[in-house]
């Protein structure tokens, strides 16, 4: 199974904004760029213009499970657009801002706390000098975010708390000062030619002060004799020379001081934890250095002590005009930029509620005699504001629900039903919805007659929760052992629901937890028949149980742990359900009895996680094997008599069967395997899957359009829905391609002069531009065509093609039948040619094809026939058609309401799809309906964190490499790939020739629909009726007719194969329960 | 909404508010007191404990495989006797010791002290008679206490892994005397609350690296004190933020806020 694939991500942001509490900012030296980390672990990038400093989010990067402490730049180089992040779990990333690309990804054990980015002599870029929770600096290069070296102590060595790289004004070699938290103040000297090789690196002085739990140490830049050390309660200035204090700066009644540094050689900035910068004058004769004019060298005020007017004075405050509450300290950043040739010093603060905001600190730097100055910020935006701004704001994937004078229902949970095509989503009135996916997404996205529609598209309404739904599962989806019919529900009630999908029935509610229910997920399908029938449910109670669908009652409460539970393995061949804890506690529970075997702390409880996980792959890698494990876990005698002890008949039998299975190991083979999971080799062009940057928030939806399901798709639609005609017409290819080819050759030299260009690269490329040509349309000539681009052109020229040459028969007239039935073949020949190259060169390409705008217009307008097409041409796919709608108008702007959008991003480094893999329903992630996401367990350990944060799918979070999303606007111009860059030319030309496809009008017709509503005790459903109509069977003929010439023809090929079953899911209806009822 | 639910309402918003003024303060000023406590037991100078404790200990393994006599001063073993049997040549001895110039420090302890610091720090910083006016600003405070008393128990329980020629490079065993041969080297580290001495002997067999280990461990009293603290401090943590997430459904509770707006489902 292919590993690469092009996806496309469309995010349904919805009316809110994600919680952005700000843990780190960073404003590149251009003032292009300002980039923000939080608390969840997402970093947003912010475009920034450099002249008004207005600032417009632009992408969302995922990718970290904690909150990021360091944000730094990678390179010297202004236009570099790499940064470095950092968080607490010891993950580090190197980003492109660019496409927002991760580019390197490590996971250190040492944490930093912070990172300075420094250019040392003797290196080609910079180097990241970093301390934390360790006792060594360490050295990395920031693109292979390799440790180069590090630093270490002889005298009292402990962690760093702060550091300083500087290179002083009369030496050649850098010098790096750094202070430890318990105040050893150490200055190593470095030469440059440092490796990792090299003897241990010592600090050259080291000298104890009385400073404990520094939290910023900087060097003066314009006297280099002096150096400000903050610490939490007071800042200090020092001598360089001799580390005396000269003076110190006590911090307000109520706040801490976080950072600080020098504005001039006798002017510093202090900011405190309430986000407010302090502006100071520092006393001149305490100062030493030739900067101070007024000093002189051994001024006997030096080490007197320290009298009123000594002492530094305040001057200015950075403050914001309204102090709101914040609910932690702000990140804050003294950065100085250079805008043509400008310099300009700002403070830049972040804070909880993603404020963030920018002082000038150059307005505020000179001193007003005799009073204290108060500045606002010059900039104050947030991620809410940015929201506020757009109008229309942003699309949630229900909008159609929410009515502006109502208060909106959030989104909480959803999942969506790959193979019925409906997307469920629970909400925070306890209230769920099912509606089909593809009717809810285009009615967001698409302009047309359907959105004056009433109640469009018809919908589901689950009602039996009180209060928010927390998550849904489909077990069916996971495993087909389960029940076609069962959802299952967990709400913040308290409640596991279990609902027929068929009839909207509440068929049963467990209320076996004291906790809101968390998530739910499907043990593995080798536990014993009873357990097979059991979905897992996990509580905030830190309970888990295994509720028994069939038998309807808990089968096991899991209760004792005391910390949140964040994982869940399994040992099916020895009925053990091994959960782990937030603490690092395991607690191994027997599944049938509910008896707790064991809680294991430390290295054992590490070991026996790890087991499961190797346990599993062996079994699902072939043959059962025994003897791999741990702890004589799997010894089957010893688990025998512990089977017997507990009265545990199915360990018993467990371990008397693998005591068999080791005496016949030899005679095993490969085929003894689990069974085959069911069949996900058809790739879907659409999957929905929802999204939170914290757990607190409502849900977005991200759409992952897969391009080749989506190509495939509307192949499969484009031939079924040709008449026998058109397909002769466009058989005509090779005939007419030369008659074509001159005539539009001398009609545009321009034109043909590109053509040949490209004309190497693709034989029939040349002739859908040069089809294009002779429309007038200068797409090729705009020059933007690369060999990237062009599959997709491709496939939008070859519906052209057909276009065209329909035409043309029209006008000459002159075609002979004989020709006309060899290149029938052909053209599915080219079909077939034009689908692998698409497939190829999308998969080899997947990375170019980020970041340029042209492609991400082409790839909308594929998703935009994929859902026009399947929302109105679908026959059948879910038993369900649209009625009365005419094929909706083509001028749709879906780039228009596409609000915050698209990138794509490739899933090459995800592990191919491996049996293994399939073993991840154990884990408490969240189900995840299609093969992308499924993902070996041992691909990350760090899934605790992932699970604490259960808010974000872990297919999401733990993906190899991250992902971005990103914002874009077309109200909001200039933040992103607007028509600037879009070559309108291209544009139109699509926009001008969808019109004219050969696609066949439907003479179908709404039909009024009636509302039934059925209410059982506690559940409402809502049914939505229509009539058959009488398009279809005329449809249908069609297809088949269609269906039969290909089957006669032996030149179909593997493409055509793959979309067959396909066709046979449009005629035969998969779920009959979303069947109209008539 | 009917009137028991508006009174339910209005009950837990009293609630929520008495959690917030009283109960946060009162959790706090104990964990304060527990970590202090805990802080005491360490053998380095940490929050007002002067101490650089020393400690005996023998290991030992049992078929007389080595032995080991162990002075722990502080973080660092500040003098050591060892002497293990090398495997292959059966009446071979190697004897080597740590003496005062060149201690072994036990980087694991001063980690776990730092957090500890780290986490009394986060109490510290909230003022006795500080109002706190919303739940986030109590979660934020304990979501970093969690973390660190979380790291300072992980550094003790779960001894960071090293590669074999990492320790080797290492400065503590380069301050070994005498130098041990090449194929030798000796480890100490702490897991859970026992101080745990390994030999490590490097052989090559068909071309293939092997490693052969023997370890000898021993308790270490204040560790197990340690740890016992610091896992009721961790849960003490949760507790309270148990506590405080069952009123995090009422989103728009913040203190003075009970008059105005209050929608509940």
């Amino acid at each position: 199974m292919p590993g690469t694939n092009l996806i496309v991500p469309v995010v349904l942001w919805g009316k809110h904004a994600p919680t952005h509490c700000i843990s780190s900012v960073y404003l590149s030296r251009d003032q292009k760029t300002l980039v923000t980390g939080c608390y969840d672990g997402q970093i947003c990038i912010w475009q920034v213009d450099p002249e008004t400093l207005k600032m417009t989010p632009r992408c969302l990067l995922v990718g970290h499970t904690a909150p990021v402490t360091c944000l730094s730049r990678a390179s010297i180089i202004q236009d570099n657009n790499f940064i470095v992040s950092s968080s607490e779990a010891g993950e580090m990333c190197t980003w492109d801002l660019v496409d927002g690309k991760c580019r390197e990804s490590v996971k250190l054990s040492q944490v930093h706390t912070n990172i300075q980015a420094y250019h040392m002599c003797n290196s080609e870029d910079l180097r990241l000098f970093c301390n934390g929770y360790y006792a060594e600096i360490l050295i990395m290069d920031p693109f292979s975010l390799e440790i180069l070296f590090s630093l270490s102590s002889k005298m009292n060595p402990d962690w760093i708390s702060a550091l300083h790289v500087l290179r002083p004004s009369s030496r050649k070699d850098d010098v790096v000062l750094a202070i430890s938290i318990t105040g050893t103040v150490k200055v190593w000297s470095l030469l440059g030619h440092e490796n990792k090789q090299s003897e241990p690196i010592y600090e050259n002085e080291s000298k104890q002060i009385r400073c404990l739990n520094a939290l910023s140490l900087n060097c003066c830049a314009y006297n280099q004799r002096t150096v400000l050390i903050v610490c939490a309660k007071y800042c200090q200035i020092y001598d360089a020379g001799d580390f005396s204090v000269l003076c110190s700066i006590q911090a307000p009644s109520g706040e801490r001081w976080m950072s600080g540094d020098f504005l001039a050689p006798d002017r510093v900035l202090v900011w405190s934890t309430e986000g407010k910068g302090y502006l100071y004058k520092l006393p001149a004769n305490k100062l030493r250095g030739k900067a101070i004019s007024s000093s002189v060298p051994d001024h006997k005020g030096f080490h007197g002590p320290t009298v009123d007017h000594d002492s530094p004075v305040l001057f200015s405050i950075l403050a914001h005009p309204d102090n709101k509450l914040l609910s932690c300290p702000p990140a804050m950043r003294f950065v100085l930029t250079s805008v043509g040739g400008k310099q300009r010093r700002l403070l830049l603060r972040g804070d909880s509620a993603g404020v963030v905001s920018l002082w000038n600190v150059d307005d505020a730097a000179q001193p007003q005699p005799g009073n204290v100055s108060s500045h606002a910020p010059i900039v104050l935006t947030s991620l809410e504001m940015a929201w506020a701004e757009m109008n229309p704001s942003p699309v949630g994937i229900l909008d159609q629900f929410s009515h502006p004078d109502e208060p909106e229902i959030k989104l909480t949970a959803s999942i969506y039903l790959l193979a019925a095509n409906r997307l469920v989503v629970g909400r925070d009135d306890g209230s769920i919805v099912i509606v089909n996916a593809t009717h809810t997404v285009q009615l967001q996205l698409l302009h047309g007659s359907h959105q004056q529609l009433d109640d469009w598209p018809p919908h589901q309404l689950l009602l039996g929760h009180n209060g928010r739904v927390n998550c849904l599962l489909y077990p069916h989806h996971v495993h087909p052992r389960y029940d076609k019919a069962h959802l299952v529900s967990g709400g913040i009630d308290f409640a596991v629901c279990l609902w027929d999908l068929f009839s909207g029935a509440l068929l049963h509610r467990f209320c076996v937890h004291a906790g809101e229910i968390t998530q739910l997920i499907v043990p593995p399908q080798n536990c014993s028949p009873r357990i097979q029938k059991c979905i897992c449910s996990v509580a905030s109670d830190h309970s888990v149980t295994l509720l028994s669908l069939s038998e309807r009652k808990c089968v096991t409460l899991a209760s004792r742990h005391l910390f949140p539970v964040v994982t869940i393995k399994w040992r099916p061949a020895d009925d053990f359900m091994v959960v782990g804890c937030s603490d690092g506690t395991v607690y191994v529970w027997q599944m049938e009895t509910g008896h707790l075997d064991r809680v294991l702390h430390g290295m054992i409880a590490e070991e026996v996680l790890a087991a499961c996980d190797e346990t599993l792959s062996d079994e699902l890698g072939g043959a059962l094997t025994s003897g791999t494990d741990l702890q004589g876990l799997a010894n089957p005698a010893v688990h025998f008599f512990r089977g017997l002890r507990h009265r545990n008949l199915t360990a018993m039998r467990a371990a008397t069967q693998r005591g068999l299975a080791a005496l016949q190991a030899a005679e095993r083979g490969a085929g003894a395997g689990p069974l085959a999971e069911p069949a996900r080799a058809r790739r879907a062009p659409l999957t929905v899957q929802g999204f939170r940057s914290n757990p607190a928030d409502p849900e977005s939806h991200i759409l992952f359009f897969d391009i080749e399901g989506l190509i495939v798709e509307l192949l499969s639609e484009e031939y079924s829905a040709m008449s026998p005609a058109s397909l002769e017409a466009a058989g005509l290819i090779t005939s007419e391609y030369k008659k074509v080819a001159a005539l539009t050759q001398s009609a545009s030299p321009d034109a043909a002069k590109k053509i040949s260009d490209i004309d190497n690269y693709r034989t029939l490329l040349p002739l859908t531009l040069s089809a294009s040509a002779a429309d007038s349309v200068t797409a090729p000539s705009s020059g933007r065509f690369d060999q990237v681009v062009s599959p997709l052109i491709y496939f939008h020229a070859f519906k052209k093609r057909i276009d065209f040459f329909g035409r043309v028969k029209d006008k000459a007239g002159d075609m002979e039948r004989l020709l006309k039935e060899k290149d029938k073949h052909g053209i599915l020949a080219k079909m077939k040619e034009g689908a692998e190259t698409m497939q190829t060169k999308l998969q080899a390409k997947a990375d170019q094809l980020k970041g340029h705008a042209d492609n991400k217009v082409l790839i909308a307008f594929s998703i935009q026939d994929f859902l026009e097409i399947k929302a109105s041409c679908n026959r059948n796919i879910d038993g369900s058609q649209i009625c009365g709608k005419e094929k909706p108008a083509r001028d749709k702007r879906m780039l228009e309401r596409v609000d915050l959008i698209v990138d794509s991003y490739d899933i090459e480094d995800e592990p191919s799809l491996k049996r293994s893999s399939l073993s991840t329903e154990g884990s408490l992630e969240r189900p995840i309906l299609t093969n992308y996401f499924y993902q070996p367990l041992s691909v990350k350990n760090d899934m605790r964190k992932i699970l604490e944060k259960a808010s974000l799918p872990h297919s999401l979070r733990s993906r190899g490499r991250n992902f971005k999303i990103l914002f874009f606007n077309k109200y909001n111009k200039g933040i992103y790939l607007l028509p600037g860059i879009i070559p309108k030319t291209v544009y139109q030309n699509f926009k001008g020739n969808y019109g004219k496809l050969p696609t066949k009008q439907r003479t179908t017709r709404r039909t009024r629909k009636t509302k039934r509503t059925k209410t059982t005790r506690t559940t409402k459903t809502t049914k939505l009726t229509r009539e058959p109509n009488e398009g279809n069977d005329l449809n249908i003929n069609y297809q088949l007719e269609f269906k039969y010439k290909t089957e006669s023809n032996n030149q179909i090929n593997s493409k055509e194969e793959s979309a067959e079953p396909e066709k046979l899911s449009h005629t035969l209806p998969i779920y009959s329960y979303f069947q109209p009822v008539y | 909404m009917n009137d028991n639910e508006k009174e339910e309402a209005a009950n837990l918003k009293e609630e929520f508010e008495w959690v917030l003024r009283e109960e946060v303060h009162a959790i706090l000023h104990q964990l304060h007191s527990v970590l202090v406590e805990c802080a005491h037991r360490f053998p380095v100078p940490l929050y007002g404990n002067e101490g650089q404790k020393q400690d005996k200990f023998i290991l030992t393994s049992q078929p007389e495989q080595l032995k080991c006599i162990v002075t722990l001063t502080g973080d660092s073993i500040t003098h050591a006797d060892i002497s293990f049997k090398v495997l292959r040549q059966m009446h071979t001895i190697c004897r080597t010791s740590i003496n005062q110039d060149g201690p072994w420090k036990l980087q694991q302890i001063q980690d776990a002290a730092n957090h500890l610091q780290q986490a009394i720090g986060y109490i510290d910083n909230v003022d006795k008679h500080y109002v706190f006016r919303s739940s986030e600003e109590v979660l934020h405070i304990i979501q970093c206490l969690l973390g660190s008393l979380q790291r300072a128990r992980t550094a003790l329980v779960l001894p960071k892994k090293k590669a074999i020629d990492e320790l080797m490079k290492s400065r503590n065993m380069k301050a070994l005397s005498p130098n041990l041969p090449e194929d030798l080297a000796i480890s100490f580290y702490i897991q859970s609350h026992k101080l745990i001495f390994v030999a490590y002997q490097l052989s090559s067999v068909h071309g293939t690296m092997r490693i052969d280990s023997c370890q000898a461990d021993c308790a270490v009293p204040w560790l197990s004190d340690v740890l016992f603290m610091l896992t009721a401090a961790l849960h003490m943590c949760q507790q309270l933020k148990d506590k405080l997430c069952v009123f995090s459904q009422y989103k728009d509770f913040t203190v003075g806020s009970r008059s105005a707006s209050m929608i509940l489902n």
